[in-house]
């Protein structure tokens, strides 16, 4: 009887737990759908925009289901400017550039996270050093330089500095992750003979799997949407970026064609969007891969 | 993971081979043109070499001024046109960077309200028109050079186009509040007579009597006679009675929800509230009367007045002018006058621009813009030809840029109910002659 | 003993150097000269082209004398100071919801909070603005259903700048997505062994999660506090500055003098004061990181 009883206690507990979990479950989902419709809000609008006639877009209060849906946004729109090449231009400086990056920062990060010298502490201050001074002060002298180099009106100023280290975010975000991998790692493979470029290789590198996604993907938005840097380097519009070329739907006067702007910009992000619903899982998989943890 | 490696490097070789190649098409590209254009054997100019031009703006706009260098081409076929054509609005940190670097264009783009005018930039066009027999006060329409000679009578600029505006009105709405439609003879106190009452509602409900645009600003000085500034931009005027008397118009029209305060406008496209009949009214410039009239397609009826008049009888409107300048350090002076010649006086040229504006030369404004109608309107362009003559130039802007920001300022405190417009004018006027001495020192 | 040791030092460092030369390079191509060029340009009257004389320290002293400058200032510390611990602390929970097990359609949650970072630009400004719009707004609208009056988001001096607050707080994604690259390198026993001695959920994040992120959270919290001072895009899209210049920030001011009103010398001036600000208060977070990060 009294065993029974027991079994009986331990059931129900069993049965807490387990609603206790699905309760959990639930309020996970509520909380996700809540932020996630939250934060996606602008690209449903996005869309909405884009599906809308001229007349509908102007309605106060907004409509976020347009009554009519056309598709002429997105043909007329990608005819407005010459998109074919702003997309190819675009292409190849962000794959080039976050090529550079994830690379050359994952080196750099290594030297700053491992090894030391007199002047690393110094050194690294300048890196972060980097970015505290405002861009706006450095637009012009870093023009001059290079106009004085005539890479003025090519792509190579949007792609040729990534691979000098990929900038301080992304070295300082890589040496962090660098940091929290066991020394007894290095160590070990250093008695097997390893030399520090064969740590770096096969055992850092898989094991920061996460962070060079993460430093990938953040890249490949900022390249992908970035304006000024094009804007400032860049003349013909043979050479113009996608970012540039959606400008182009604003005139002088501060009217635009909000709703073609919102089809060609909806079309340019979907390549980022399958891109990254891609590539999320692998912020999962590094721990499996990694096989350090075990 | 190796084959992932070998096919990035895999991309990372085409990538580079056709940057490359990219940069070669363009240089063979521009070869073939040339080729191309020298089988034009007319060559009545001697003019030759290369010049860069660079412009910005968006939509038909841009069409025009690309169409008008091709235009060139074919009168100057020895001359290799670089083109650099960016979006409005984005200009300010390319140029001033191009012009540290001492690569700036030949041929730059210049409205009077921008900052390039009255600096040392540019070069004086007034000996090329002497040399040239040209006398502007001929050639061009009335009112469209003013902007480009400086007091001390140099020339930094030839124009293009210009605009104005109308007061567009939705008939719906008038018609509903029993108020006549509004004709030419009305002055500012009948406009905010009747803006008071076409209001009407509250809160999400509210209708206005008109929208708040950006130009409302600029237009504000003049309602009563009154001025920004003088002449020569030395002396500020907006403590003057008459200045003052209109500011407090659009404090009393804000007071009275005839106009929307910031909070219900800035956050809206401008035009949004008229499109979906929240306000009466629009102060709607040429250059966007097609596109709105577009988006207004058969929702209601409306029409178009010139804006109200002064005291002294005078149409107050605005203009806003575009043109061209030469950069001082040109290498090739004489292609980029034979440019900026060809884009402000050329027939063909001003013919094209007539969709997009009032042309310049006045034998193409009379004609070709006088003849047509606004795009999906039956408004006639003529009407915006009328407004040209009293217009003032679009005030403030430019080399006066400080100034501009305070008096932004000023108008905000007045917008925002954070002052009257009297407390407003004698806490930021003085400011106002600050910056502008600052100017002229 | 102690020359091996030196030689080792020395092998050390001359591995450092070699893993750090990418950076050193480009350093010296890219950066040194543009830097030492705004630095020269601090004591001159420059106008938009670079272009000025020799006027020794007057931008400082005209500086510390200007009120807008110190409105500004206060502006830009008043943002950061709220918005850098709201977006760590929102994405440290965004980024534990979306690190959880068993979620069907994670991928598509996770993308959701990486939308807002790519669809930036033009597009989203129209949106914000009407999400604050006082009559026909989003937010007031949505507030409303909770009875709360509509709020005169970006007319009232007392509210723009939390209205930048709340829309720079929905472009955290990339927080959101180093957060979460950071709790990957939670080791997995560590959660087992807890709950076999019986720890819940909020203990585990506690004693477990928050410690073994502290390396992310202490770059998240350094980026935050210096692209926090160099708030500009929000303020320059949503309210111009304004009203009445409630939001206003250095950056607007920095990019104001050098392009706007072409003083460049003195522009040049309030950067590398916000420079040294920056710097200062990154080295003192630096310092406290000694006894809160915890590295392996």
């Amino acid at each position: 009887m009294k065993e029974h009883v027991e079994i009986q206690k331990q059931t129900t507990k069993f049965r807490n737990k387990k609603t206790s979990e699905t309760i959990n479950q639930i309020i996970n989902y509520v909380l996700l759908t809540v932020l996630a419709l939250a934060f996606a809000f602008p690209f449903l609008w996005m869309i909405a925009t884009a599906l809308k006639t001229p007349s509908e877009v102007y309605t106060i209060p907004p409509k976020l289901i347009p009554s009519t849906i056309t598709w002429d946004n997105f043909t007329e729109g990608w005819q407005y400017a010459d998109f074919t090449r702003y997309t190819w231009n675009t292409l190849v400086v962000t794959t080039l550039a976050v090529l550079g990056t994830v690379f050359s920062a994952a080196i750099v990060a290594y030297g700053f996270a491992r090894f030391n010298s007199r002047l690393s502490g110094f050194l690294f201050a300048i890196v972060l050093g980097t970015m505290m001074l405002p861009n706006q002060i450095l637009l012009i002298p870093t023009y001059i330089l290079f106009s004085k180099i005539g890479w003025i009106d090519t792509l190579k100023p949007l792609i040729v500095p990534s691979f000098f280290g990929g900038g301080a975010f992304n070295i300082f975000l890589l040496r962090q992750f660098f940091k929290t991998i066991p020394k007894e790692l290095d160590q070990a493979a250093i008695i097997d003979g390893a030399n520090s470029f064969q740590i770096f290789y096969k055992i850092m590198l898989p094991a920061v799997r996460p962070a060079m996604i993460t430093v990938a993907v953040l890249s490949i938005a900022f390249h992908w949407n970035d304006f000024l840097n094009p804007l400032i380097y860049l003349n013909s519009d043979h050479n113009f970026t996608l970012a540039i070329g959606l400008q182009f739907f604003q005139n002088s006067y501060g009217s635009s064609q909000i709703q073609m702007l919102m089809a060609v910009a909806l079309i340019t992000v979907i390549p980022l969007l399958i891109l990254f619903l891609i590539g999320q899982r692998y912020f999962v998989q590094g721990i499996t891969m990694s096989g350090i943890k075990g | 993971m190796r084959k992932l490696t070998t096919l990035f490097v895999a991309i990372m070789m085409i990538l580079l081979f056709t940057v490359a190649c990219s940069s070669d098409d363009g240089n063979n590209n521009n070869a073939s043109s040339s080729d191309n254009t020298d089988a034009n054997t007319e060559n009545t100019e001697t003019i030759s070499g290369e010049i860069t031009i660079m412009g910005w703006g968006g939509g038909n706009e841009l069409q025009a001024r690309k169409d008008a260098t091709d235009v060139f081409r074919e009168l100057y076929p020895d001359v290799k046109v670089n083109e650099i054509w960016l979006p409005a609005d984005s200009v300010d940190q390319k140029l001033d960077a191009a012009l540290a670097a001492g690569d700036a264009a030949d041929v730059i783009m210049m409205s009077p309200d921008w900052k390039g005018l009255r600096s040392q930039w540019l070069e004086d066009l007034t000996p090329y028109l002497e040399r040239d027999n040209i006398d502007p006060e001929e050639v061009f329409t009335p009112g469209a050079d003013e902007g480009y000679v400086t007091p001390d009578g140099v020339r930094e600029g030839l124009p293009t186009t210009q605009s104005t505006f109308m007061i567009a009105y939705n008939k719906n709405i008038f018609d509903d509040a029993g108020v006549p439609y509004p004709t030419e003879d009305w002055t500012w106190d009948d406009f905010a007579e009747i803006a008071k009452q076409l209001s009407s509602g509250s809160g999400a409900d509210r209708t206005y009597g008109m929208v708040r645009h950006w130009i409302q600003n600029r237009f504000a000085p003049f309602f009563y006679g009154g001025k920004p500034y003088n002449e020569d931009w030395t002396q500020q005027h907006i403590d003057d009675p008459e200045t003052i008397k209109a500011l407090e118009l659009i404090e009393d029209l804000i007071k009275a929800e005839a106009l929307p305060d910031d909070a219900a406008s800035e956050s809206m496209p401008m035009d949004a509230m008229f499109v979906s009949q929240k306000a009466a009214m629009y102060p709607l410039g040429l250059f966007e009367a097609a596109d709105l009239a577009e988006k207004i397609g058969d929702n209601f009826e409306w029409g178009v007045v010139l804006p109200p008049k002064d005291p002294n009888g005078k149409n107050v409107n605005i203009k806003f002018q575009t043109g061209f300048a030469m950069n001082k350090d040109s290498e090739n002076k004489e292609a980029a006058w034979a440019y900026i010649k060809t884009v402000s006086m050329n027939k063909e040229v001003n013919d094209l621009y007539a969709k997009v504006g009032i042309p310049a030369l006045k034998e193409s404004a009379d004609t070709t813009f006088a003849e047509m109608t606004i795009p999906n309107t039956d408004i006639k362009q003529v009407e915006y030809l009328r407004g040209l003559e009293d217009a003032e130039m679009a005030p403030w802007g430019g080399a006066i840029n400080k100034a501009t920001d305070i008096f932004e300022q000023l108008m905000e405190e007045i917008t925002t109910q954070k002052s009257t417009a009297k407390e407003a004018v004698e806490k930021y006027a003085p400011l106002i002659q600050e910056a502008l001495d600052e100017v002229h020192q | 003993m102690k020359k091996k040791y030196s030689s080792m030092e020395k092998r050390e460092a001359r591995q450092f150097y070699m893993y750090i030369s990418p950076w050193i390079l480009g350093f010296f191509i890219f950066t040194l000269y543009p830097v030492v060029y705004s630095a020269i340009l601090v004591f001159t009257d420059a106008d938009r082209t670079g272009v000025g004389d020799f006027i020794g320290l007057q931008n400082i002293i005209n500086i510390f004398q200007d009120p807008l400058f110190r409105k500004a200032m206060l502006n830009t510390f008043y943002f950061v100071a709220v918005s850098v611990p709201l977006s760590l602390l929102l994405s440290v929970l965004i980024a534990a919801l979306l690190n959880k097990k068993n979620i069907k359609g994670m991928a598509i949650f996770r993308t959701a909070f990486y939308v807002p970072f790519i669809t930036a630009g033009v597009a989203v400004t129209l949106l914000w603005g009407w999400i604050f719009n006082t009559h026909y707004g989003l937010l007031n609208y949505a507030l409303g259903l909770f009875g709360v009056d509509p709020i005169n988001w970006l007319s009232s001096e007392t509210w723009a700048m939390p209205a930048i607050i709340i829309m720079m707080s929905w472009s955290i994604g990339n927080t959101i997505i180093i957060t979460l690259a950071g709790l990957q390198d939670v080791p997995e026993q560590l959660y087992e062994s807890a709950e076999i001695d019986g720890a819940n959920g909020f203990v585990k994040f506690t004693r477990i999660t928050l410690p073994m992120i502290t390396p992310t959270l202490f770059f998240n919290l350094v980026i935050g506090v210096i692209n926090g001072f160099q708030i500009f895009t929000q303020p320059y899209v949503l309210t111009e500055g304004g009203p009445n210049r409630a939001t206003y920030t250095i950056m607007m001011y920095i990019y104001d003098s050098a392009f706007k009103f072409g003083e460049m010398g003195y522009a040049s001036t309030m950067a590398w004061i916000l420079f040294a600000i920056i710097m200062i208060l990154t080295l003192i977070v630096n310092y406290t990181s000694k006894h809160w990060v915890y590295y392996e």
